[in-house]
């Protein structure tokens, strides 16, 4: 945080002048004429004190914790923690699964466990506190890397803040819930850190950078909390293709002893993070596991490519548009290296809506700043009158009021750290609430998204069909099984088919709750607005879970959903 | 394109190569003006059967047996009493008379006239904004693959790529000091408004380049210079008009409430969503945009900002709705095949001083590469000297009231010179190649139709029951079970969609169709006896196996027909024997 305050200010205003600024580019880097354009038209430096720099920089973290404080349970959020206490319980990451009837004799390939193992640690010490504690960490250290490496670009603290903020908004959609990606995140803020260092530092080719060394044990953990490494180990690999591409284009590569040398250092370190990666316990068969799975999935939304013509899509557009703006600003040699990254980046959410957030960083880390500097010349340009606009009497009462400020967020978060929001209307509570009455053990043929929901409810007595797991646990044709049943097609009873089904709990709005309806083997135990719950008619648990007073609390198949219920919390 | 540079440009003569201005050269340029069209031609001309083309035909049949545009509807049972807004009646005339005069060869006789009419308008402004017609034609070749699949089909879509073209063109010659052209869009929005709906993204280009040359002119306070000021109203009286004109339709104002309806999402429709970046699609249109953006870019040739602002504007149209890819492909050609066509001569210069250096012409010490900055430089020069007097000789013509001949450069000017190395027998060889395409795209002018796409068999099983009673049916199949078996049997839900559908009744059969909530309600509508539906891609062919008092009366690896056991027409049904199978392919209708 010292970073944040405003000391290189404070050191170039101790020189003298007078205040005036340009918007963006912070005095200190105007003054040294590192703000490229800047150069001759530099303003004088402005003196800042640091308790002006304080109160900005715990008003900026204030709101950024009541935000991030602000949690909701994702469909996965209750297997994670259930499997982190498990990990706890047992000691053991490689264990069979309990929980699904149609995972005997597969391996499961648990590639988050350690992100588990922390939910578990952060559930275990504090309930939803903890795990909210956990997630709002996370967020704030990514929001102050970011904040701090774009003053170390000689940004304005307000600039820093500004451009942080705009990053953070953009992150904000996948940190609401607590999942495994937060790791990503802060893993993959960290490794464009340290991949910036190194294309500075390798500016000379003739040098090795050395930074990029901390990039193995970085890996050794991110691939064991989640497997967003992958695209990690995809842009180091890209930066050193694109900086030896670099080096031979301009003959260095062929003719200079060091900067041979230096490349193949860069390429050791890039080697030796890809290596770390087998530090799991899984060792190879995760790298297998991976080739295996990282395929399209069409049928789970946040896998679809962005829409182009949708909020997210301008948003898209922005976040390029600012890259873009700062790739041309940079010089021709980091642009050289930065621009193959930024094109990944680019592509990245075409690919997959989901990795819109690994833009925003790519584009915060690598670009922002030297737009940032590019637009504050600009405007110093256009409008060199331009003055700041406050006053030194002022400062104080300023100040005052945003440590108030502070202060009163701060309290607004208070509720949101006891609570993770679960949505009623999303979740099958009144059918989970039936199946906990039953007392024999029996396995339920559930939609995929609330597989999780139930195991951590009524698992292991209850067993699932299906759960966010996927192809982690459940093999293909499994999955296939339970795709056909939610979507209603082909041989789409076939799970049900299986001996071993006893219940079923399907969404009210997939084709399976209108084809129960109709199948002669299956008897409606409850309908509610989001589920109905099914039993096979000659087994007991349909009997236990049957409604002695069915004809007075379920609702007949076709009532229309009941009203809102109130917002239920995690667990 | 000035003398000086086209001396320097020209290559030295070659044996056989017409001199400029001859007949010989005029007969060249023929060849490939036929070489051309001939692979358009050959492109265009085959033709499949969309969903709507049965409804189209028998919609146009029926005005011209009736007289009547404005006619309730007689094949739906779900729409008594609403109103049908046939925004397409014209198209659905066209085709008609097409198909009164010779059948389906009619029908694609109509479509490749339209089509080549469309493509020869973006030649003619290719070759218009000075591209010699080699490279025009290679830049129109473009456009093609884009295009194709969008083409291929009949439907009154190409009109509005017709009317698209049109537009364009007016707008850059406006743009370009002919503001003349500009008189003839009332015409073409008149006939349009009528033809299709893509009417809308006519006047959203239209509207577009008015907002920006409005923003350009307040920017300069344009109302400060008499010509200037004159010279935009000369501008925004024939726009206003050609706006207007759309209301001139059957429904006058009404049509243009019921357009407020082409404004809403329609994701369930594939044509209705976005390109897929990351995938073949979005591959061929990168392919397009990225030569044509490098061409923006590197081009020396003036860039107006109300053609960029247009520009991007197309740029954005796929990722609106897939549909629009050939909107978006025939725009880039038009707007950018110049630029395209210019920073490629400035890469055949650059290629040229390379091929200078491999052969060591830089012996005498200076490097080819300099060699090439310094004729770059010198061709820029040329270049801005031909900007200018372009420009001179658009604003005397724009004063005079003409159209202004582009300043030519790059390989535009080689072609101007006519100094493209086309000997006699290779112009022999475009023009029997061009016959030889126009002959083989004249050869078979038959409409096929996949049988996997509709409910061949089934349909035949309906005819030839003579029933006459509701069928429930997906959107999809329902103009193809109409022009069969209607109006004797009624459908569910046809392409017509919003145009006489009620929303609520859209709603009742996509529920029907993906099993949703109140699914069978549809069935449970009075007289509703019959279901046809498709026994893949959609639960209601399991739903309906399961449904009690349903029976299934034929199935075949494409559909299902299921009758409601006891009514009359599941019972003729049941007792007549199967159809055999049809081939792969089928003709029209």
């Amino acid at each position: 945080v010292s970073a944040l305050n405003d000391s290189t200010a404070s050191r170039a205003a101790a020189a003298g002048g007078a205040p005036a600024a340009a918007p963006i580019a912070s005095p200190a880097a105007a003054s040294r004429g590192t703000g490229r354009q800047a150069g001759a038209a530099a303003p004088p430096p402005v003196a800042l004190p640091w308790w002006w720099s304080a109160s900005l920089v715990l008003l900026a973290l204030s709101i950024a914790a009541f935000r991030l404080a602000h949690t909701e349970a994702d469909p996965d959020l209750w297997g994670h923690v259930r499997f982190g206490l498990d990990l706890l319980d047992t000691g053991r990451v490689a264990r069979p699964d309990i929980y699904s009837y149609l995972t005997d004799g597969v391996r499961w390939i648990n590639h988050e466990w350690l992100s588990e193992l922390m939910m578990g640690l952060a559930f275990r010490a504090a309930g939803a506190t903890g795990l909210i504690a956990l997630k709002t960490a996370l967020g704030l250290i990514v929001a102050v890397l970011l904040a701090r490496h774009l003053r170390r670009q000689q940004l304005t603290l307000l600039a820093a803040l500004f451009v942080t903020a705009y990053g953070m908004v953009v992150l904000y959609p996948g940190l609401r819930p607590l999942r495994p990606q937060a790791w990503t995140y802060l893993a993959m803020t960290v490794v464009l850190l340290l991949i910036d260092r190194a294309t500075r530092d390798s500016a000379d080719a003739s040098r090795h950078a050395r930074a990029l060394w901390w990039a193995a044990p970085i890996m050794a953990l991110w691939a064991n909390a989640h497997g967003g490494f992958v695209a990690g180990l995809g842009l180091l690999g890209v930066w050193w293709a694109s900086r030896a591409a670099l080096a031979w284009s301009d003959g260095r590569l062929a003719r200079d002893r060091q900067t041979r040398r230096a490349l193949l250092l860069d390429g050791l370190a890039v080697a030796a993070a890809v290596a770390a990666t087998l530090a799991n316990p899984y060792g190879w068969d995760l790298w297998i596991f991976l080739a295996r799975t990282l395929k399209p999935r069409p049928e789970i939304s946040e896998w679809q490519a962005l829409p182009i013509a949708s909020f997210e899509g301008a948003t898209y557009l922005l976040v390029a548009a600012l890259g873009i703006a700062g790739l041309l600003a940079q010089p021709a040699r980091r642009r050289a290296i930065t621009g193959p990254l930024l094109l990944c980046g680019v592509l990245l959410p075409l690919t997959a809506r989901r990795h819109l957030p690994l833009l925003a960083l790519i584009v915060v880390v690598l670009c922002a700043g030297d737009a940032a500097h590019a637009i504050g010349a600009a405007v110093q340009r256009r409008w060199p009158r331009m003055q700041r606009a406050s006053s030194d009497r002022l400062r104080p009462l300023v100040c005052a009021a945003l440590l108030l400020e502070s202060i009163i967020v701060l309290a607004l978060a208070r509720p949101e750290w006891t609570r993770i929001q679960v949505d009623p209307e999303s979740y099958p509570v009144a059918a989970v609430a039936r199946l906990a009455q039953a007392r024999e053990p029996a396995n339920l043929a559930v939609f995929f998204d609330w597989g999780e929901y139930v195991l951590w409810h009524v698992g292991p007595r209850i067993k699932v069909s299906v759960d966010g797991r996927r192809e982690t646990v459940y093999p293909d044709d499994v999955y296939a099984e339970n795709m056909a049943l939610t979507e209603g097609t082909g041989e789409w009873d076939q799970l049900l088919r299986r001996p071993e089904t006893d219940l079923a709990l399907v969404s009210t709005q997939t084709a399976a709750a209108s084809l129960l309806a109709l199948h002669p083997d299956w008897e409606l135990l409850l309908r509610d607005g989001q589920s109905v719950l099914y039993g096979r008619r000659d087994r007991s648990v349909t009997a236990a879970l049957r409604d002695p007073d069915a004809a007075r609390t379920a609702d007949p198949p076709d009532a229309p959903p009941r009203s809102p219920a109130p917002p239920a919390t995690f667990p | 394109v000035s003398e000086a540079a086209a001396s320097r440009t020209a290559p030295p003569a070659v044996a056989g190569v017409a001199a400029p201005g001859s007949l010989a050269r005029r007969i060249a340029g023929a060849s490939i003006i036929v070489l051309t069209m001939g692979v358009v031609a050959m492109a265009v001309t085959p033709a499949s059967a969309d969903p709507d083309l049965w409804g189209h035909l028998r919609f146009g049949l029926d005005l011209i047996d009736t007289g009547r545009v404005d006619r309730p509807d007689i094949y739906s049972f779900m729409t008594a009493g609403v109103p049908w807004v046939n925004h397409e009646w014209l198209a659905e005339w066209l085709f008609a008379v097409a198909w009164r005069l010779a059948d389906g060869t009619g029908l694609v006789l109509l479509k490749l006239a339209v089509c080549l009419t469309t493509f020869a308008i973006v030649y003619r402004h290719l070759v218009w904004r000075g591209l010699g017609l080699f490279a025009a034609s290679i830049v129109l070749l473009l456009a093609i693959p884009l295009t194709l699949p969008w083409i291929a089909v009949i439907r009154p879509q190409i009109f509005t790529y017709l009317g698209f073209v049109l537009t364009l063109a007016a707008i850059a010659r406006a743009e370009h000091g002919a503001p003349r052209a500009l008189w003839g869009l009332p015409v073409v929005f008149l006939l349009w408004g009528n033809l299709h709906g893509g009417v809308l993204a006519g006047l959203g280009l239209l509207g577009l380049w008015l907002m920006a040359r409005t923003c350009a002119g307040v920017a300069t306070a344009v109302w400060r210079d008499a010509g200037r000021w004159r010279a935009e109203r000369g501008i925004w009286t024939p726009a206003i008009v050609a706006m207007l004109a759309t209301i001139g339709n059957p429904y006058a104002a009404r049509m243009w409430l019921f357009f407020k309806t082409a404004l809403i999402s329609r994701l369930e429709i594939s044509e209705w969503n976005p390109i897929e970046v990351m995938a073949i699609e979005g591959a061929a249109h990168m392919v397009l945009l990225a030569p044509i953006a490098a061409g923006w870019f590197w081009s020396r040739r003036e860039k107006r900002p109300a053609l960029v602002l247009l520009f991007l504007a197309l740029v954005a149209l796929p990722v609106l709705a897939r549909r629009n890819s050939p909107l978006f492909a025939l725009g880039l050609v038009m707007l950018g095949g110049e630029h395209l066509a210019d920073a490629a001569s400035r890469l055949l210069d650059w290629l040229r001083g390379a091929g200078e250096r491999g052969r060591g012409a830089s012996a005498d010490g200076v490097s080819s590469v300099a060699a090439y900055e310094r004729r770059s430089t010198q061709a820029r020069g040329d270049e801005a000297e031909d900007q200018r007097r372009g420009h001179a000789a658009a604003a005397t013509a724009a004063a005079a009231g003409g159209a202004a001949r582009p300043a030519r450069a790059g390989l535009t000017a080689a072609a101007d010179a006519g100094a493209f190395p086309i000997p006699a027998w290779a112009a022999a060889v475009f023009f029997a190649a061009g016959i030889g395409c126009a002959a083989m795209a004249l050869s078979d002018l038959r409409i096929t139709f996949s049988r996997v796409d509709y409910p061949v068999e089934a349909v035949r099983l309906l005819r030839a029951s003579g029933a006459q009673t509701n069928l429930a049916i997906p959107m999809n199949w329902g103009e193809y079970v109409l022009w069969h078996v209607g109006p004797g049997i009624k459908v569910s839900m046809d392409g017509r969609r919003e145009t006489v559908y009620t929303v609520d009744g859209y709603t009742e059969v996509m529920d029907f169709t993906f099993g949703r909530d109140d699914w069978d309600r549809l069935l449970r509508r009075p007289g509703v006896d019959l279901a046809l539906v498709p026994t893949a891609e959609w639960p209601v062919y399991n739903l309906l196996k399961l449904k009690p008092g349903w029976t299934l009366l034929h199935v075949d690896d494409r559909a299902a027909l299921f009758g409601r056991q006891g009514s009359p027409a599941a019972e003729v049904i049941a007792r007549l024997p199967r159809p055999p199978k049809e081939g792969k392919l089928l003709t029209f209708p």
